[in-house]
């Protein structure tokens, strides 16, 4: 019986983890995805800071 | 040269003080009404568990309104005739120095008054003397730096006291037992590692503070 | 995708660390001893996170420090990043304590060097963040918040090394050196789990803290971006 238990808790903690883990990849991916939007986004700039200059 | 400079800045410190009378007075005034409230909400009963408690929580405040000063008065064009004249190690050095004495004035003067109200338990003065006086120079050492950090954000007061409480607390924890200590009537040789270790925390602040403060100096 | 999965390959490491840990720590047999009994399994979890926030910690300061003398403002995000790390692991090692606390001394909190300690810890660092916001962007920012981190952590760490150890009476074990690290104090058994899990919960910390960073700088760059416009 305590066995048992013992089992669902050390289940339903595994889970959570687990849980955390994936919801922390998803987060590296929307990061790296804003990320290269930025670098797009400065390049964008750096070029018009230079045609400006012109 | 370095020496005269940090005197010069310390009898300046005094001089305007003596002058203008704002930090000492406003104080002991906080000082008084504090104690005659504790006096009152507590009837004049008092253990000495409480009468310890509540004689450190009170100069700690007072230590915090006092430090809290050091920085915020000095006016922003007097900074530029600091840089010509001193380096930022003198000004902090000068700093921790008078607040120290301005605290332990505040110390005995509050000592007096609480005694006054709340009657005097101590057993060994010497020890809780050395202790006291330690105490401020701690709270002086500590408080400066977040003093000088405090002085430049928004929120002066409350940031002070949030940034300050922390950093206090292992001194203030260590002077509360030593002077629990001395008031049961204990020898110095048996509080002596206490003291060691408050005199450690103490030096440790204080070079800090001497690496740390031109950081915050400079503009 | 083959670059991705080997550049991560700490992660996975701590992921499947972490994971042995969990079910090492409810099924491995434990020494029983008297008062803790079963409850000494939480340290693999509660010692761990503590260490975790120690590591983390110990990586801001030597970022503000880093600040302070390069002036790079990397720097300054990369402590910001690994204080909220740390007051997160913080907390959660205040929680995973106040369980145990709860079934081995009788009550959530017991008045305790070490565990006041621990309060004061977290308070410290909420001050960190509250000097933050009082604050104005920019370079000044960046500099008296890396003072005070400095300050802070040297403050914090001789309080929780040197306090308790003087107060000769604290309850919570460790009072002579660093608790469960000696080898004298664990039992070998437990070894195989205690050390895997102080290497998973460094990974861990060490992961959210570059994910904390990354976030942080697209930030810091979207509002200088906007204010350059």
């Amino acid at each position: 019986m305590a066995g048992e238990k013992i089992m669902v808790v050390a289940l339903l903690l595994l889970v959570i983890f687990l849980g955390i883990i994936v919801f922390l990849f998803y987060i590296e991916r929307r990061i790296a995805v804003s990320e290269k939007k930025l670098k797009k986004l400065e390049e964008l700039q750096e070029g018009n800071e230079l045609t400006e200059a012109e | 040269m370095q020496a005269p400079a940090i005197w010069v800045l310390i009898r300046k410190e005094i001089t305007l003080e003596w002058r203008q009378h704002s930090a000492l007075s406003g104080i002991l005034l906080y000082l008084v009404s504090t104690v005659f409230l504790t006096y009152l909400a507590f009837d004049g009963i008092i253990s000495v568990n409480s009468w310890n408690a509540l004689f450190w929580i009170i100069l700690l405040f007072a230590a915090i309104n006092a430090i809290l000063k050091a920085f915020i008065q000095e006016h922003e064009n007097r900074h530029l005739f600091y840089y010509a004249l001193v380096s930022p190690r003198q000004v902090i050095v000068a700093k921790i120095i008078y607040n120290a004495l301005l605290l332990m004035c505040l110390a005995i003067a509050g000592f007096f008054v609480f005694v006054a109200f709340m009657g005097n338990p101590v057993e060994s003065f010497p020890v809780f003397f050395t202790n006291m006086m330690l105490g401020m120079l701690g709270f002086s050492s500590v408080l400066c730096l977040v003093s000088a950090i405090a002085a430049r954000a928004r929120n002066n007061f409350t940031l002070m006291a949030v940034l300050g409480f922390p950093l206090v607390l292992p001194l203030l924890l260590l002077l509360i037992r030593v002077s629990r200590l001395s008031i049961n009537g204990t020898d110095f040789h048996i509080v002596a590692p206490d003291l060691l270790v408050i005199v450690l925390l103490i030096a440790i602040t204080f070079v800090l503070s001497n690496i740390l403060f031109p950081y915050i100096w400079k503009e | 995708m083959m670059q991705t999965l080997y550049r991560n390959w700490w992660k996975y490491a701590g992921i499947l660390l972490l994971s042995y840990v969990i079910i090492g720590g409810f099924f491995f047999e434990v020494p029983l001893l008297p008062v803790l009994h079963e409850t000494i399994r939480n340290i693999y979890f509660h010692v761990g996170m503590w260490f975790g926030m120690m590591f983390i910690l110990f990586v801001g300061l030597v970022y503000s420090i880093r600040y302070l003398l390069y002036n790079k403002a990397d720097d300054d995000q990369k402590a910001l990043a690994s204080v909220i790390t740390g007051l997160l692991f913080g907390v959660l090692g205040l929680f995973t304590g106040m369980i145990w606390a709860k079934f081995t001394w009788g009550s959530y909190w017991v008045n305790d060097p070490k565990l006041n300690g621990a309060v004061v810890g977290v308070l410290t660092y909420l001050a960190y963040m509250l000097l933050r916001a009082s604050l104005d962007d920019g370079e000044k920012r960046a500099r008296f918040a890396a003072v005070y981190n400095v300050f802070a952590f040297v403050l914090f760490f001789i309080f929780i090394m040197i306090l308790p150890r003087l107060a000769s009476a604290s309850i919570h074990p460790g009072l002579d050196g660093n608790p469960a690290l000696s080898t004298g104090d664990l039992a070998p058994e437990m070894r195989k789990v205690f050390f895997p899990a102080i290497a998973g919960w460094f990974i861990m910390a060490w992961w959210l803290f570059t994910i904390l960073y990354r976030s942080i700088r697209i930030h810091f760059k979207i509002e200088e971006i906007t204010e350059n416009q």
